[in-house]
């Protein structure tokens, strides 16, 4: 469903899409500017605030319908004249077609200050753009939940990539806001394949299957060597037959052992008292 | 290896290519562990904790004036007697390679010091005039290093020193993308230092990681101090990970894999 909501007419009007170090949205979010820029009735305006302005100029402007603002090689106006218009003016004039592209919204949060960036893009939610897809390290801002919470609210979709668990391919975690005010909160396994994203719900596990998963398959000794390990019906009859001498033996056999006697042979010089030497005693 | 005046160079062909053994970037182990090359132009170097990383600094200067390339220093965490002394060890002329003005160095905290002396007000109240002068030191400097054909350095010892100059968070991310930008010159590729210790460190790492080609981290052992190994090194090119335990000597660092200390250590 994620890819619907992502990609789908009309379009969901603000993605936010919130990433770390840990795991990088950086795919999620050139996918979707790539799906804009591959639509020649769509203008992207990628705004830059963070790393150098020729890689992402050369990322992405080969493209026609590409237009890119710089606020990152000249952000203070130390390089001869600031830009002219700032990221609201510029923002501020965009139409119907255009879609906006923030690729760092925590530079611009530091850059502007957290109450103007809101602004900015409150109005822009508010405005007649097509599409507002802004991309927010987590781990770039001074007070993290706060600023998530604030922008969470703001935006119509907002991903959370998270890394992969149990499976070969990523997750994202979205909270989806429809237009009638029912709120989607789902999580989804991710991936690319020749550069589309396809995504799937992750189905609920049942505790059955898991359990029988977790049960650990009987090995059969026999297969694990080349020597005979088993026994054979016989010799586990001869085995169970053996009894062993330092075992405790059975009440009938002790019996039969108990007819042996003692014969104590005298020696010459013996001197065996026939009396009893207690025979004194009045016992 | 000099003999008789002159260069001789030993060989060794290895599969179907041919390496020098005095090519420092196959027999040096931090170099080797590396892999720095010429499209790496970002190369983020972040100290954890209590390990330090200038060695990696320090190696990495090696291979720059190996290659004979320019490199503009910033310094803001030692002098520049520290390089110097340590390049005699590791086997590179500092003093030479400033003669020759192959090397340019930016010393922030010798102005500093300067500033004290003849009682200026040497922590500027305005803290952006700090890291624009620092910026235009630094393109000046660089823009004579590109003079030639050669690929120009900058390397930033290290750019955490300036939030405890005073300078906010917001500026000092802005000095970094301006430092960055300086790669739009084909001939400069930038290295940065950085240590991590309070959440606001954190920010200026974590920003640098995002865009670097190269990020190299170097981190105590978790488990504590060990006398066989020092710490341990990251390095993370586009998503290749590797992971090297180091161990520190007085004359050299040996790196190998976590688990192989005891060949490396007894030999």
């Amino acid at each position: 469903m994620l890819k619907s909501y992502l990609t789908s007419r009309p379009y969901t009007k603000f993605v936010l899409i919130e990433d770390s170090l840990e795991e990088r949205g950086q795919p999620i979010f050139d996918f979707l500017v790539g799906t804009h820029l591959d639509r020649p009735q769509s203008i992207v305006h990628l705004f830059t605030f963070h790393g150098s302005f020729a890689r992402a100029l050369k990322r992405f402007g080969t493209k026609t319908n590409f237009v890119i603002h710089d606020f990152t090689s000249n952000s203070c106006g130390w390089n001869g004249k600031k830009n002219e218009e700032s990221f609201e003016d510029a923002a501020l004039k965009l139409s119907a077609n255009d879609v906006v592209v923030v690729d760092s919204l925590a530079h611009a949060i530091h850059q502007c200050g957290l109450s103007e960036t809101y602004r900015v893009f409150n109005a822009l939610k508010n405005q007649a753009v097509a599409q507002v897809i802004a991309l927010l390290h987590k781990d770039l801002l001074p007070s993290t939940d706060k600023v998530n919470k604030t922008f969470e609210h703001l935006c119509t979709l907002s991903l959370v990539v998270e890394p992969k668990f149990r499976s070969e391919d990523k997750r994202v975690q979205y909270t989806y806001k429809k237009l009638s005010g029912r709120v989607i909160k789902q999580v989804e396994e991710y991936n690319f394949v020749n550069g589309d994203l396809f995504t799937k719900k992750i189905e609920r596990l049942d505790p059955k299957k898991l359990l029988q998963e977790s049960v650990v398959p009987q090995v059969n000794p026999e297969t694990l060597s080349t020597f005979k390990i088993g026994l054979s019906d016989k010799e586990k009859e001869a085995r169970e037959q053996l009894v062993l001498p330092y075992l405790p033996k059975n009440e009938e056999e002790s019996k039969e052992e108990e007819g042996a006697e003692i014969f104590y042979q005298l020696d010459e010089v013996d001197d065996w008292d026939e009396e009893d030497p207690d025979d004194d005693l009045d016992i | 290896m000099e003999k008789n005046g002159k260069e001789i160079r030993i060989f060794v062909v290895l599969g179907q290519t041919m390496i020098s053994l005095a090519d420092p970037r196959v027999s040096n182990p931090v170099l080797a562990a590396l892999q720095v090359k010429l499209e790496d132009r970002i190369v983020s170097v972040r100290e954890n904790g209590t390990a330090d990383a200038n060695f990696i600094l320090t190696h990495l200067i090696k291979q720059i004036l190996y290659e004979k390339n320019r490199l503009c220093l910033v310094n803001l965490h030692n002098p520049l007697q520290h390089y110097h002394n340590v390049g005699k060890k590791l086997g590179y002329d500092l003093g030479k390679a400033l003669k020759d003005n192959a090397v340019k160095v930016v010393e922030p905290l010798s102005e500093i010091v300067s500033s004290i002396e003849s009682e200026e007000d040497y922590l500027q109240e305005d803290k952006e005039s700090i890291v624009k002068c620092l910026y235009f030191n630094i393109k000046k400097s660089l823009e004579e290093l590109t003079d030639g054909d050669n690929q120009a350095y900058l390397i930033i010892d290290d750019v955490s020193h300036l939030l405890d100059l005073g300078v906010e968070v917001a500026l000092v991310l802005d000095f970094v993308n301006y430092c960055v930008n300086l790669i739009d010159n084909d001939k400069i590729s930038v290295v940065f230092n950085t240590h991590a210790s309070t959440k606001t460190d954190e920010i200026i790492c974590n920003s640098l990681q995002y865009i670097a080609d190269v990020h190299v981290e170097v981190s105590p052992l978790k488990t504590g101090h060990s006398t066989d190994v020092t710490g341990v090194i990251t390095v993370q090119k586009q998503s290749k990970r590797s992971q090297y335990h180091f161990k520190a000597f007085d004359r050299g660092i040996k790196t190998f894999h976590p688990g192989e200390t005891i060949y490396h250590l007894y030999q």
